[in-house]
């Protein structure tokens, strides 16, 4: 049943992957920028030679609709063409560039998921109460500041005048980073053994963490809230007390099974855009990350890139809304895959 | 306050612990390598025959050698590198280089004339953006274990300076091949070398380059066999730092040793610590405005004496001392101040009233409308929306009427190309010394911003040609000095400024001097 429906669904995404890159390609070729600045650059241009040579490789002689017949046939096997601008592969750019985001995208998560849940509770249990509004007013603030404002502010405090926190980057830049298995520094330390590359890691992944896990947090700790508030007032809950049952064990074993379908969705949404990269984030952090591919890529109207980064992003949030989904059956038996 | 809350606030704080712990846990540090905040996000590859980007002329130039070498104390006079000699035949078609003997590759592989054949070979075959250096070149032959014979196919007399480009380094030949690199005829789609020669080098440079992380950073280690004898730095680290103030915090946290093109605003604020130094560089890079004289875009600009009165309108030392705090300076037309043959006295000063007794001389005494193009980026750090601006201002003065279109820098550059801009502004960079590398693009109709604003002067074509074909230095000289007077006149580029790149630096670095082409010499360099 489960494999079927997963099938399905994935199936269901390849029309839908297929639009996407259709309506990009036609986007580019409206925009009419010569890929040919970008790709020789702009001293090479006067000279015919290497020009021939780049109109060939990137098979700019052929008329539009064979490009994007090409483009999807090799897309169908996994190749998404060369980046203008990096010559080389998309998909061994987004290879490249996914990992930094991955690991900032789950940790970012992680302390969302691991603050947010308990501190909405506790807002919700506490309702109208000091802690509730005081949590209110925090989880505002974190929403409504921009990123690359806190992002600054931050490094000036805890890391120029406090020394508690390191600089931009993902390593000590006296360190060689691990040699790369996944990618996720984190990880790619403990495997090497390398327990000091670890500790400088995760140290690393402080500031931009809060920063950026800071803004899901906020909406965890809202939707939390207002479920649990929901959830309270429920019959269910009311027999739960009667039954003599705990208040902790009516919290975390009734009420919270209920709280976790909205949340399921929110984190799902939230996890795929933070796998989409944080610009500003990653900007201010120096963080070498999709975010940052994908806005030069923009800017440079790098379409073969612009196209394969648009697509994975289309994918993440194809799979994670998949997850939602058969989490949804766990989590709520009534829920079935028709 | 209940005992379920209670247990939820102690679950709050075990958690706030790791956090506070995790923040205040410190990484520990191995031997330390020079590390420089910058922008290596220009890096494309790391292959010299491949990549025509900044950054990769800094790490070409400390991986590998050139045979021959231009050193920042003298910008004009070729020094010897891994050729201890070289002769030009008296037609100028053949240049024989002797190399020194027992240089070796940092992979311990002797250097031989081979090598050199092999890499120049490579570079013309790849058809790669800085292929063009060697379109001159007819044949490249190994004469013998140490000797190079270059033919060329017409008498270049720059030949010599493009020898000292770094993409004219000499790579390990051997080494190469084991990676896939060939200097085959159809190199261009036989030669698989390029990821690993953007992850390694292949070199006889003071440092071996040991990775690159796009965006991230780009890390070299001493090479010990050096043949010159091993430099003092352990090791060299480029680390990408966009923001200005971060950059500046690294610093002055000691987590960089220097913060290359520093912004001039935060100038005054490292002079003011006395734990910080800032030396500053003279670019050869040179902001420029374009003024078409084409007729087709039916603007007064076509008249030589608008073009001189609008070059007579701009408040140059104004934009210098407002705009870039005096880190900048006032180059003639169009070879910047430190090439050959560059004469400081052919520039344009500020005259209001002639400009305007020129206009209306011109017939335009009103002044007249048109419109300042430019590329949404910045000039020396400058923004082009503030340098635009200033510019319509200084026109305003003497009565044209000018609006500003900013365009996305890959936008303005095809218009540009498309010879549809008949005024705006650009900056040129050098790839190598000569005066050539000017004049070979601001003379000719058809190469380089001469023919992107359908400037077509035969004149200037004639001489510019025989400038470039010249052997003889001081007749050289000469004529690029009447070059730049037909410059003068023809007003067609107007140089804004010559900016200079400020570096700062804690005061325990040493050997740090500038270069115009690839800036930073870590082999004269040390840390105490």
């Amino acid at each position: 049943m489960l494999f079927r429906y997963v099938l399905r669904r994935l199936i269901l995404a390849i029309p839908m992957m297929l639009g996407i890159s259709l309506v990009l390609f036609l986007i580019y070729n409206i925009v009419q920028v010569d890929p040919l600045v970008m790709i020789v650059g702009e001293r090479a241009l006067d000279k015919p030679e290497i020009v021939d040579a780049a109109i060939r490789k990137w098979g700019l002689d052929r008329p539009i609709w064979e490009q994007y017949i090409t483009y999807v046939l090799n897309m169908l096997r996994g190749d998404f063409g060369d980046s203008f601008l990096t010559k080389r592969p998309v998909v061994d750019d987004l290879v490249a560039f996914l990992p930094a985001t991955a690991e900032l995208a789950l940790s970012s998560l992680a302390f969302a998921t691991l603050m947010g849940i308990p501190l909405g509770i506790l807002a919700g249990v506490k309702h109208r109460s000091r802690i509730d509004k005081s949590l209110w007013f925090v989880s505002l603030l974190n929403a409504s500041l921009p990123p690359f404002w806190t992002g600054l502010i931050f490094l000036t405090i805890f890391y120029f005048y406090l020394g508690v926190a390191p600089g931009p980057g993902r390593l000590d830049p006296r360190m060689t980073a691990p040699e790369r298995i996944t990618g996720l520094f984190t990880v790619d330390s403990i495997l090497a053994g390398n327990w000091a590359g670890f500790v400088s890691a995760l140290h690393h992944l402080m500031l931009p963490t809060l920063i950026l896990g800071g803004f899901t947090l906020a909406l965890v700790l809202r939707v939390t809230r207002a479920a649990i508030i929901e959830e309270m007032r429920r019959d269910y809950i009311r027999t739960a007390r009667g039954k003599g049952l705990s208040e902790r064990r009516t919290i975390t074993g009734h009420a919270l099974r209920n709280v976790m379908i909205p949340l399921v969705t929110i984190l799902g949404l939230a996890f795929a855009g933070l796998l989409s990269g944080a610009v500003m984030t990653e900007t201010v952090f120096e963080w070498p990350g999709l975010g940052q591919y994908l806005v030069k890529a923009a800017v440079n109207l790098d379409y073969p890139a612009i196209q394969g980064g648009t697509l994975l992003i289309a994918l993440f949030y194809v799979v994670v809304n998949m997850i939602v989904d058969i989490l949804y059956g766990i989590l709520d038996p009534r829920v079935r895959y028709g | 306050m209940s005992k379920h809350n209670k247990r939820y606030l102690s679950y709050l704080w075990v958690l706030l612990a790791i956090v506070v712990l995790s923040i205040s846990a410190v990484g520990a540090q191995d031997e330390s390598p020079l590390i420089v905040a910058t922008q290596i996000d220009d890096v494309i590859t790391l292959d010299p025959a491949r990549s025509f980007e900044t950054t990769n002329l800094t790490v070409q130039h400390a991986t590998y050698d050139t045979l021959l070498e231009i050193r920042s104390d003298d910008l004009n006079t070729i020094m010897p590198g891994l050729a201890q000699s070289w002769e030009v035949s008296d037609d100028g078609l053949v240049y024989t280089f002797r190399l020194y003997e027992g240089t070796t590759f940092a992979s311990g592989n002797p250097l031989t004339a081979e090598d050199v054949r092999f890499s120049w070979t490579r570079l013309k075959n790849i058809k790669g953006n800085p292929s063009f250096y060697v379109d001159a070149v007819a044949s490249v032959e190994a004469t013998d274990e140490l000797t190079v014979t270059v033919t060329l196919s017409a008498p270049t007399p720059a030949f010599a300076t493009i020898v000292t480009a770094p993409a004219l380094s000499v790579l390990d030949s051997v080494l190469a091949k084991e990676h896939g690199a060939t200097d085959a005829e159809d190199a261009d789609v036989t030669d698989t070398a390029n990821d690993w020669l953007t992850q390694n080098s292949a070199g006889s440079g003071p440092f071996i380059l040991t990775s690159w992380t796009p965006l991230g950073e780009i890390t070299m280690v001493r090479n010990d066999n050096y043949w010159r004898g091993p430099a003092t730095l352990s090791g060299v680290t480029l680390r990408q730092s966009s923001d200005a103030t971060t950059s500046l915090q690294l610093l002055e946290r000691g987590d960089v040793d220097i913060y290359e093109d520093i912004d001039k605003d935060l100038a005054a604020q490292v002079q003011a610590n006395a734990d910080l130094q800032l030396v500053s560089g003279q670019t050869l890079n040179l902001t420029y405005l374009a003024i078409s004289p084409d007729a087709k875009f039916e603007l007064p600009l076509s008249d030589a004496l608008v073009r001189q009165a609008i070059a007579k309108s701009i408040d140059y030392d104004g934009i210098i001392n407002g705009l870039l705090s005096g880190y900048a300076d006032r180059p003639p037309v169009i070879l910047p101040l430190g090439v050959a043959g560059s004469d400081p006295s052919k520039r344009y000063e500020r005259d209001v009233e002639g400009a305007k007794s020129l206009l209306a001389e011109a017939g335009f005494p009103d002044g007249f409308e048109m419109t300042i193009y430019a590329g949404q980026s910045s000039s020396a750090g400058i923004p082009n929306e503030t340098l635009a601006a200033k510019i319509q201002a200084d026109l305003a003065e003497v009565g044209i009427t000018a609006s500003i279109d900013l365009r996305p820098n890959t936008d303005f550059l095809t218009a540009y190309r498309a010879q549809e801009l008949p005024f705006l502004f650009a900056t040129w960079t050098p790839d190598y010394l000569d005066p050539s590398m000017w004049s070979d693009y601001f003379s000719y109709p058809d190469s380089g911003p001469a023919a992107r604003i359908l400037l077509n002067l035969p004149e200037l074509a004639e001489i510019a040609t025989q400038a470039a074909a010249e052997s003889d230095p001081a007749a050289r000289e000469a004529l690029y000095v009447q070059y730049q007077d037909l410059h003068v006149a023809q007003a067609s580029f107007v140089p804004l400024f010559q900016p200079q790149q400020l570096y700062a630096m804690g005061s325990n670095v040493q050997g740090f001097v500038y270069h115009p082409v690839y800036s930073m010499d870590f082999y004269a360099m040390s840390k105490s």
